[in-house]
């Protein structure tokens, strides 16, 4: 059986190789501020960037798309919904790597003082 | 209420399985495996019914001949020109093409508009290891023609699901090999 974590290991690795995506974004350390957990280090909370979350389940079939969350993090609105309009150009109907992504964009939430929130959501099209 | 029978040790849980389609006519040595299906297979059975009366005898004997067996798998999720074609013996032909790249034709097979269809082996196999390597169930049709024609279902990107292929088989009774019918394997 795949691994449960390859398609957000996929989708990260789409993210973080596309310049138009990752000039928007601040970093940790020598990475770009793309993070993949539920919860955000309280150190990390007012960088701009992405946190990546599964959605949906992974279950016993062939092909199995599968939905994560890109919640696009940015101290303003406009900042918030940039970036979630590049991660939509780079990522809704990609298909590489034997894999397809359509995304979804929901509009941006005002989450607390200076933290604007744009979730995107992709559906990974797998292979097996 | 207690269950009403103690007959449970030989239910078949539903798992899929492995559908491959000769590709040496009805000898069945070769094997092409078709892939991923949208879901699982149906084989049905179909016979004439038909009574002699037997002049003294006291009763009509019932009789049964022109036994068929057809079997329609759920969409194929496999565009392997390769398979395609295989899927289709006799009707369809594949080959290497220039435009508009580099890569493979799936083409008609005929020369005129009538064409000679090619009769083959199918089967289902089940493995109970993930090593592919104990079968414990297998369902063979023999002397099958894909008589039933096909398609080709290109989705947008609108639609769920993937892009499909639909096709069905009829198999028939092969003198060539005791009027062989299908076979039906369980492992003990």
């Amino acid at each position: 059986m795949a691994s449960l974590r390859d398609n957000g290991t996929q989708l990260y690795l789409w993210l973080k190789n596309d310049t138009d995506i990752t000039e928007l974004l601040d970093t940790i350390g020598s990475y770009p501020a793309i993070i993949m957990t539920k919860m955000v280090n309280e150190e990390y909370q007012d960088l701009t960037m992405l946190q990546i979350y599964r959605m949906s389940t992974i279950e016993a079939v062939d092909i199995n798309p599968v939905t994560y969350t890109i919640n696009c993090r940015a101290s303003t609105e406009l900042k918030a919904d940039t970036i979630a309009q590049a991660v939509y150009d780079s990522l809704n109907r990609k298909i590489a790597d034997n894999k397809m992504a359509k995304c979804m964009a929901y509009p941006c939430i005002y989450e607390d003082v200076n933290h604007y929130n744009t979730p995107i959501d992709v559906v990974m099209y797998n292979n097996l | 209420m207690p269950r009403q029978t103690n007959e449970t040790s030989n239910i078949q849980f539903p798992d899929g399985f492995k559908l491959e389609i000769s590709t040496d006519g009805t000898t069945g040595s070769t094997w092409e495996e078709v892939g991923v299906l949208a879901g699982g297979a149906t084989a049905t059975m179909n016979w004439t019914e038909y009574h002699i009366d037997a002049g003294n005898y006291v009763d009509l004997v019932d009789k049964a001949k022109d036994p068929t067996i057809s079997l329609a798998p759920s969409a194929v999720w496999n565009f392997d020109p390769a398979v395609i074609a295989h899927l289709f013996p006799g009707f369809l032909t594949s080959a290497a093409a220039t435009t508009p790249g580099t890569g493979t034709d799936v083409t008609y097979a005929g020369t005129d508009n009538q064409v000679t269809l090619t009769r083959s082996k199918i089967r289902l196999t089940h493995y109970s290891d993930a090593s592919l390597s104990t079968e414990d169930w297998q369902f063979t049709l023999d002397n099958a023609v894909v008589d039933a024609g096909g398609s080709f279902n290109f989705k947008g990107v609108n639609e769920d699901g993937l892009d499909e292929l639909t096709v069905s088989f009829t198999g028939k009774c092969n003198p060539a090999d005791s009027y062989k019918l299908f076979t039906f394997f369980k492992l003990s």
